[in-house]
């Protein structure tokens, strides 16, 4: 009897993970089409040339294009198959030496956000005067080597956390902006609410990089931990550093599968995120079917 | 000072006399007090109120004006008419030290038995002239005479610049609560927009001052990353700060000025009223008036090899958006820079090699992967003159490299093995992590 309904249970959960993986898939494959809700569709047909043709104009704002990493093994694991950018997302580093790879990865996620405004958008980095000390300041020629034109940016150096988290709610809600960084802050939780409120209502993506020792943020959408990974060797040059890698585990997502563990590489000059290269030979028999569990979910 | 800042109430060009005067410049102003002689009364009684007992003195030239305050026969207040006859009726009884004269000037004209102004006026300038020891001790006094007659102009520098824009409330009760401060603020920035409207300009730069009742002002000032004549958006800048407004007895008397004006056509504000545009420059606003406008910085690009002298932050709000960094790709470089440059322990291979190991903040790094070096000379002209050089100004060898964890770090070497005896061994430095 107890054997029987275990096997009806345990069936009945796989069923159902099998249905909301099929509605997923039809979900992925309506916003994948080039049906834009912006433009009508009269003008849609008499204009369009065929139905495989991308959408051509950026539409404003997030409606045309989505925020993907690029790498499908990743954007699989999000909800939509993409971040949503009216929301808080949390970048966390997995220890002290890992802050830098945080950064970096943070900002790599900003060039791929970009790319849904058409590469244009305005980003405000909110930094303490502690940050700075620690990590440094951000530097043009370096940010330019992530993808981002640094001239799109502009710096709020903040004495204090306070001020930080003023700052950063200030652009959330000017509407001026593409997104919105902090970094190296340890912001109290009624804060980090307001910051996800703000970035809700104005549809604008604020990222945080906490420090490494700070508690989790509650309201994010998604959280990332984030440890250097070793680079894979450059195509002309064998001890050379490779592209940056990150070991990168979405710890949680709302509405999502949460516990992915990848290595990623970023190539600034496709703005791309991709698999590393022995992970990703190993895709081929682990991936889909399993959304795995191989990080301890935080 | 404070009390001529104070004085800007009556107009707006004033400032201090020497230790114990300041002068005002009321051309143009008086009738706001409902003339020159309510003006007098008014600027006495407030200053008795303050405990400051004033001799005041009102003509058409600096010069007259401040020989009647000072030896006015008339007691402590006294006005010269306006017009030529009138300025030298007033000024003939006046003692010659009346003409801000040096001391021995003073005494060689008594001696001459001229002692009055009236005196001095009369004689020839040519007789007058070859009275004195020197030329330039003849020229200081009939300058000083012409000056008091207004036949010279004399400039005066005003404490602040004069505001081509201004809107002024004085209340004939002190408001004393801050919704009254910020309702008067809003009526204040109507009108300041109005007129900046009608001269097609724009505010840059504005200046909020109120007087108190009981004598202090308090100013706030605010600044525009774009011209801006938006009320709403000047009273919200300076709404923020209104808080730290102290009262006090009460405030009479507000003057919202425009201390930087540019050009702003109508076609313009249209354009940016229509829609909430330029919301990126009312945000560089907001966020630079109330964190200093240093705070809130555009990474800008310089001319310069040497790593930290390639970029530079300007202010965003007098800096536009700088587009000349896409041209200049350099390899890989951190997009965090330590400021300055961290000294780390390293093995390395001599003379010529990349770290093999090197210790930083206490942690031990393992280095399996490296590129480099990358040389970057010091930049001589900074060294023409500089008999000790820092180790920074040194030729440097970057490398990137990465360790067993897969941190990727930036260091270099400042010196060459090659010539220790003028420099001194190298060292070496970590300038940044790659991420």
């Amino acid at each position: 009897m107890e054997s029987v309904s275990r096997i009806h249970t345990a069936g009945g959960a796989e069923a159902r993970s099998g249905l909301v993986e099929r509605l997923r898939r039809r979900i992925r494959a309506i916003e994948q089409a080039p049906v834009s809700l912006a433009a009508p569709p009269l003008v849609d047909a008499a204009t369009a040339p065929g139905p495989a043709c991308p959408p051509a104009l950026p539409a404003p704002r997030d409606d045309g294009k989505r925020w993907t990493f690029g790498a499908q093994e990743i954007d699989r694991s999000l909800p939509e198959g993409a971040l949503d950018p009216g929301g808080l997302h949390e970048i966390r580093p997995a220890g002290y030496p890992d802050s830098w790879a945080a950064i970096a990865m943070a900002l790599a996620l900003l060039a791929r956000r970009r790319l849904t405004t058409s590469g244009t958008g305005v980003i405000l980095w909110g930094f303490t005067e502690h940050a700075a000390h620690e990590f440094g300041a951000p530097y043009g020629p370096g940010i330019l080597c992530l993808g981002i034109d640094p001239a799109d940016m502009i710096m709020a150096r903040a004495e204090r956390g306070a001020d930080l988290a003023w700052a950063l709610e200030e652009g959330l809600k000017s509407r001026a902006l593409c997104a919105a960084l902090g970094i190296g802050c340890a912001l109290p939780p009624g804060i980090v609410k307001r910051l996800a409120l703000a970035a809700r209502t104005y549809r604008t993506p604020c990222l945080l990089v906490p420090d490494h020792r700070a508690g989790r943020l509650g309201p994010a959408l998604t959280r990332w931990r984030v440890a250097a990974a070793r680079s894979a060797d450059p195509p002309f040059d064998a001890g050379a550093p490779g592209l940056p890698a990150w070991d990168v585990t979405l710890e949680r997502c709302r509405h999502g599968a949460g516990g992915q563990n990848r290595v990623l590489e970023w190539d600034h000059e496709t703005h791309r995120f991709r698999l590393a290269a022995p992970l990703a030979d190993r895709t081929a028999d682990d991936g889909g079917a399993e959304p795995g569990r191989l990080a301890t979910a935080g | 000072m404070k009390l001529a800042r104070w004085c800007v109430r009556y107009a707006p060009a004033t400032n201090t006399d020497g230790a114990d005067g300041l002068w005002i410049d009321i051309t143009g102003a008086a009738h706001l007090q409902g003339g020159e002689t309510a003006l007098l009364a008014d600027l006495r009684a407030r200053l008795a109120k303050r405990g400051f007992t004033a001799r005041l003195g009102l003509a058409d030239t600096p010069g007259a004006a401040w020989a009647l305050a000072r030896f006015s026969p008339r007691g402590a207040s006294s006005t010269a008419a306006a017009g030529r006859e009138a300025l030298c009726a007033a000024l003939d009884p006046l003692p010659v030290e009346g003409l801000r004269l040096e001391a021995d000037a003073v005494m060689l004209l008594k001696r001459l038995g001229l002692k009055r102004i009236g005196q001095l006026r009369a004689l020839p300038r040519a007789t007058l002239q070859r009275r004195f020891p020197s030329r330039d001790a003849a020229r200081a006094v009939l300058t000083r005479l012409d000056q008091a007659l207004g036949h010279v102009r004399e400039p005066l520098t005003p404490l602040e610049p004069l505001p081509c824009y201004s809107a002024r409330l004085a209340f004939s009760e002190p408001l004393i609560s801050h919704e009254g401060v910020e309702a008067a603020l809003k009526r204040l920035a109507s009108d300041l927009c109005a007129s900046l409207a009608r001269g097609l300009a724009g505010a840059r730069a504005i200046a909020f001052t109120a007087w108190r009742s009981d004598g202090g002002t308090a100013m706030l000032r605010a600044g525009f990353a774009a011209p801006c004549r938006d009320p709403a958006h000047m009273q919200r800048l300076l709404g923020e700060k209104i808080a730290t407004v102290d009262a006090g007895a009460g405030i009479d008397l507000m003057i919202l000025a425009v201390t930087g004006v540019e050009r702003l056509s109508a076609e313009q504000a249209s354009f940016a009223a229509n829609a909430a545009t330029r919301p990126l420059e009312r945000l560089i606003d907001r966020l630079s008036n109330r964190l200093t406008p240093g705070r809130i910085a555009r990474p800008a690009p310089q001319e310069s090899h040497v790593p930290e002298r390639a970029a530079c932050y300007r202010p965003a709000i007098h800096f536009a958006r700088s587009t000349a960094f896409l041209n200049r790709k350099t390899p890989e470089r951190p997009s965090l820079l330590l400021e300055p440059p961290e000294p780390i322990d390293v093995v390395a291979e001599v003379p010529e090699g990349p770290p093999l190991r090197f210790t930083w903040r206490r942690a031990h790094h393992r280095i399996l992967r490296w590129e480099g070096p990358e040389r970057i000379a010091g930049e001589w002209w900074r060294l023409i003159g500089n008999a000790a050089p820092g180790p920074l100004e040194r030729t440097r060898d970057y490398y990137r490299i990465e360790d067993e964890a897969g941190a990727r770090f930036w260091v270099f070497r400042a010196g060459l093995y090659q010539r220790p005896e003028d420099e001194g061994a190298p060292r070496w430095y970590l300038h940044g992590v790659l991420g």
